[in-house]
């Protein structure tokens, strides 16, 4: 089952804007990708920029520097003296040079994820699920401690003297009022700062006296939210596909419409530009939710390579399909919802 | 032509009546009697064949908000209701003995309903008993291989009931 990634161009003419929607539409057969036309740059797997002109080429060196996720492709008639890992398709936009480059492109983008996998696989070797970062060194945070230590309980004092005991299968922690106001800031300071100590179960009440009982959920989900930034934490994969295997309680973590679609979907489930691609959203949003539902179990897993062809199939929409959405549209309309 | 409509259905107390009255543009025309079994020490009047409430349509469209009576005894009745059904919504009360058991019923008995729309549960009363807790009905519908859509919800509050139906509609939406 062949990917379906998005192309983004900038600087570009319009009649070559036209041509290149034409000739993406030849990838339809590609074993491996097949490559679409968007015009949202955030949910591009590439990025396709006219650098013979002076504004594109300075935007080509900006991504260059910050992009850490996006193919880029230069557009231009030089061939030389661009950043590296560009790739550059030659002047003027033909389909013999364009096809090999988005063959390269998706490697090139598939990899990535690919090596995010590796790196998490290698990092949970080591003990710990630090999340993955393709350039800076990954962090270990208080959050990746919690969830390397699921059926404990924990207490944690971190570089303030902040104390709280995570009771992590109850899904609690105990701290005192104070401490409950900054609770995802201490959830995603480094590990490294802090002194984590074991709690055993009997000594319990020892440890909570005068401290507040609270809910850990809704912490954690806003607190992976915040540090996910649109790349899958170690262990997951682009390529996997993905199913819940129960319902979030989406009216505890935050009633959020993107994430109450997202639930839907992943009840019967699919992977991630499945997901992106049916909600028209950017990837990255996906993954953030991934990564939250992953965090707090939501989530089951299974390699897309062994699923039947007929899970990733989008039923065509029909009339009577297209009678019910109205219908549902109006009844939204009408409660306000 | 059969109306276009919404179910609710659950237990007697659960909060159907209520629930409906909440976004109906009328008061729902009820047919409840004063309770004769056990179920008075909880609740005076109970709902022997059905609750109608209704919403309109920008384009004059109708679409009912149908309460099913609570007790199994009046099953007869369900399979009449859910003619032209949209979906289901399922009301547990926390506060009845067995819940969880409550909320299979509903499931079991509407089955082929759901099948062929989609469902949501409402748990009702979850401030005054606090178990069992979502995470408890969920692993009850894990158990059956089903992911639904529950949440805590008190039926008087409008918010929580058009979660509901957000959620039953965005389920709709994508199957």
């Amino acid at each position: 089952m062949p990917h379906t990634l998005h192309l983004f161009s900038s600087h570009l003419s319009r009649n070559n804007i036209l041509t290149l929607k034409v000739f993406l539409g030849l990838t339809k057969t590609d074993p491996v990708a097949i490559w679409e036309y968007t015009d949202d740059r955030e949910k591009a797997s590439a990025l396709l920029i006219n650098a013979d002109e002076e504004e594109g080429n300075l935007r080509l060196k900006e991504w260059a520097s910050e992009n850490k996720r996006q193919v880029l492709i230069a557009f231009s008639s030089r061939i030389e003296g661009f950043p590296p890992n560009v790739l550059v398709l030659p002047r003027p936009l033909r389909s013999v040079e364009l096809i090999p480059v988005l063959q390269q492109a998706s490697k090139q983008f598939l990899d990535f994820f690919q090596g995010q996998e590796e790196k998490g696989s290698q990092a949970k070797q080591l003990g710990g699920k630090a999340y993955s970062a393709d350039v800076d060194p990954p962090v270990r945070r208080i959050l990746d401690v919690l969830c390397g230590n699921q059926g404990r309980i924990l207490k944690i004092v971190d570089k303030i003297a902040r104390s709280v005991v995570f009771d992590i299968s109850h899904r609690r922690y105990y701290a005192i009022d104070h401490v409950k106001m900054e609770i995802e800031d201490f959830l995603i300071s480094p590990a490294v700062d802090a002194q984590i100590e074991e709690v055993d179960y009997s000594q319990l009440a020892k440890f909570i006296q005068n401290l507040q009982i609270y809910d850990l959920d809704v912490p954690l989900w806003a607190a992976v939210l915040t540090i996910s930034n649109g790349r899958l934490f170690n262990g997951l994969s682009f390529t996997e596909f993905y199913r819940l295997n129960r319902w979030p309680d989406l009216k505890k973590l935050g009633q959020n419409p993107f994430h109450l679609k997202l639930a839907t979907l992943l009840r019967r489930g699919g992977t991630v530009d499945y997901f992106a691609d049916f909600l028209k959203a950017p990837v990255g949003d996906v993954i953030d939710y991934i990564n939250a539902c992953h965090t707090l179990n939501y989530l089951e897993r299974q390699e897309k390579s062994i699923l039947p062809a007929k899970v990733f199939e989008q039923k065509p929409s029909d009339t009577n399909t297209t009678v019910k959405r109205s219908l549902f549209s109006r009844i939204r309309s009408r409660l306000g919802i | 032509m059969k109306q276009v409509k919404f179910i609710f259905t659950g237990p007697p107390g659960a909060g159907k009546t209520t629930a409906i009255a909440t976004i109906s543009e009328f008061p729902p025309v009820s047919t409840d009697v004063f309770s004769t079994d056990g179920l008075a020490k909880v609740k005076e009047k109970t709902t022997v064949a059905m609750d109608f409430g209704q919403i309109t349509l920008d384009n004059g469209q109708k679409i009912g908000l149908y309460g099913t009576p609570g007790q199994q005894r009046f099953k007869f009745m369900w399979d009449i209701l859910i003619q032209g059904g949209l979906g289901l919504i399922i009301l547990i009360d926390n506060r009845r003995p067995e819940p969880l058991k409550d909320l299979e019923i509903y499931l079991d008995n509407f089955a082929d309903f759901i099948n062929r729309t989609d469902a949501v549960i409402g748990v009702t009363c979850s401030d005054v008993k606090d178990t069992p807790t979502l995470d408890d009905y969920q692993e009850v519908l894990q158990r059956r291989g089903q992911i639904f859509p529950a949440f805590n919800i008190d039926a008087r509050n409008k918010e929580d009931v058009l979660l509901l139906l957000n959620a039953l509609l965005t389920c709709l939406e994508a199957s």
